[in-house]
């Protein structure tokens, strides 16, 4: 195992199949009333709302699997955890796909690919997406990936007035 | 170290007693409920002791004793030479055993004097208006401290398991509850083993699981140890730990719990035969390092690498 001075996601090992997954690509292996597809659900947030819900009437010893891209996981475990699981009974099955990135000049999340700079959609400074990890934010760092034209993205380099 | 003067002494039970303990000078410093102090007696032993008063109260702390009929010592110096109005000198408090933060519910488990350090939690619960239980085993008329107050404050909270007429069944106990809740368990180690091995047999994770051992070293063989560093020679008595002897020689290790769960005073060795009576090393680590406070020496002389 790697020791980085900073925050890196994590993800924690568990043993046997999880009680309850949610996920966003439905599988077809598990049991139907124990698992909750994005797909199912209007948006995400009636997705968290049926989770919470699941997770008032569970009782100690469940295990969950939150299966999905990092934008789709993050959220969902800060809410089991706020509900009362550890992060040891909580197994994260990253696939592909979007992260939340935190910019660090404005202090706004946004959603982004997994392309290692883009541009803040809040205050236009073009950033480099870092490998440290807030778990709390479940969110990326962006720094301004060039100090010297930190608007390189936009035009004539200069920001939004 | 603070310097306090004995206020008052209750007779609890035949074999547990209350003492009320204040500051000589100035302030006593505030503590978090599951906090200990030590307790420095006159032959340079210390003991751990759960502070049971009310978190919000600090002009005094209270701390009951249970007398040991294979007392080191310690207790016996408490129940039959302290009186009231005697000095004593005790470290400020440390805790290592916290309510937490995030629990929804709160399962606190006790046997006997191990009801100590819930008196605090318990205050403490109930000022938040936490939802939490206390289920406490005893022996009816020896090991049952404060059962009359805790009957009144705690209602239906509280659990009893008398010895002869209720078993405390950890299966039970732990069965069915909500996804936040949380245990906390002070007793024999008995009791701490009955409550861990339900827990993960009903899948909890062990994050969920908090426990307070007795702490305190058990006599055994004398046995000596060498400093590699300053090259010094030490005896470690019958009675007496490595810690303690180390202490008598003018040499500081830190600690806190004084009973080989909290994991301060873990020291380095390169030589000798140690047996190993902590709870807070791993097999691998017990190669090069031992737990002064509670391990000693078995065979060959140990060669301590400070």
């Amino acid at each position: 195992m790697t020791d980085h001075p900073f925050s890196v996601p994590r993800y924690e090992p568990q043993a046997g199949p999880a009680d309850l997954l949610v996920t966003q690509y439905r599988d077809a292996g598990y049991p139907a009333a124990q698992q909750l597809v994005q797909g199912d659900y209007a948006s995400n947030a009636a997705l968290q709302q049926a989770l919470a819900a699941r997770l008032e009437l569970a009782r100690c010893g469940l295990r969950l699997e939150l299966r999905g891209d990092e934008a789709f996981i993050w959220p969902l475990q800060a809410l089991a955890q706020a509900a009362g699981l550890q992060g040891d009974e909580i197994l994260l099955s990253r696939l592909p796909g979007s992260r939340r990135v935190f910019c660090v000049h404005c202090a706004q999340c946004q959603p982004a690919s997994a392309a290692e700079s883009l541009t803040c959609a809040h205050c236009g400074v073009h950033l480099e997406v870092r490998r440290h990890f807030s778990q709390r934010l479940g969110a990326y760092l962006g720094v301004c990936a060039d100090a010297d034209l930190p608007y390189a993205d936009l035009p004539n380099g200069e920001p939004r007035p | 170290m603070i310097d306090v003067r004995v206020a008052a002494i209750h007779e609890l039970t035949p074999v547990i007693r209350e003492y009320r303990l204040q500051a000589i000078d100035g302030a006593l410093p505030g503590f978090s409920a599951g906090s200990h102090v030590q307790v420095h007696l006159p032959d340079g032993r210390r003991n751990a002791y759960s502070l049971l008063g009310d978190p919000a109260d600090n002009s005094e702390y209270r701390i009951a004793v249970r007398h040991q009929d294979n007392s080191r010592g310690g207790s016996r110096y408490l129940h039959q030479v302290l009186c009231s109005g005697d000095r004593l000198r005790i470290s400020a408090p440390a805790n290592l055993f916290p309510l937490y933060s995030k629990a929804r519910q709160h399962l606190l488990v006790a046997a006997g004097i191990g009801i100590t350090p819930f008196m605090a939690h318990s205050r403490e619960l109930l000022r938040r208006g936490e939802d939490f239980e206390l289920h406490y085993a005893y022996r009816s008329g020896s090991s049952d401290a404060y059962l009359g107050e805790l009957r009144q404050s705690l209602g239906p909270r509280l659990h009893e398991y008398p010895a002869g007429i209720r078993r405390l069944d950890a299966r039970a106990l732990l069965k069915d509850r909500p996804l936040g809740a949380h245990v906390y368990s002070c007793g024999p180690q008995s009791l701490l083993l009955a409550i861990a091995e339900q827990a993960a047999a009903q899948g909890w994770s062990p994050r969920r699981v908090h426990s307070e051992a007795f702490a305190a070293a058990e006599p055994g063989l004398p046995f000596s140890v060498e400093l590699q560093r300053s090259g010094r020679q030490l005896q470690v008595g019958a009675e007496q730990s490595l810690l303690e002897a180390l202490e008598a020689a003018g040499v500081e290790i830190p600690n806190l719990c004084r009973g080989g769960v909290c994991g301060q005073c873990q020291t380095p060795y390169l030589k000798g035969d140690v047996e190993h009576r902590d709870h807070f090393l791993a097999a691998n680590e017990r190669a090069t390092s031992l737990m002064p406070c509670v391990s000693r020496g078995c065979g060959s002389p140990i060669l301590l690498d400070i």
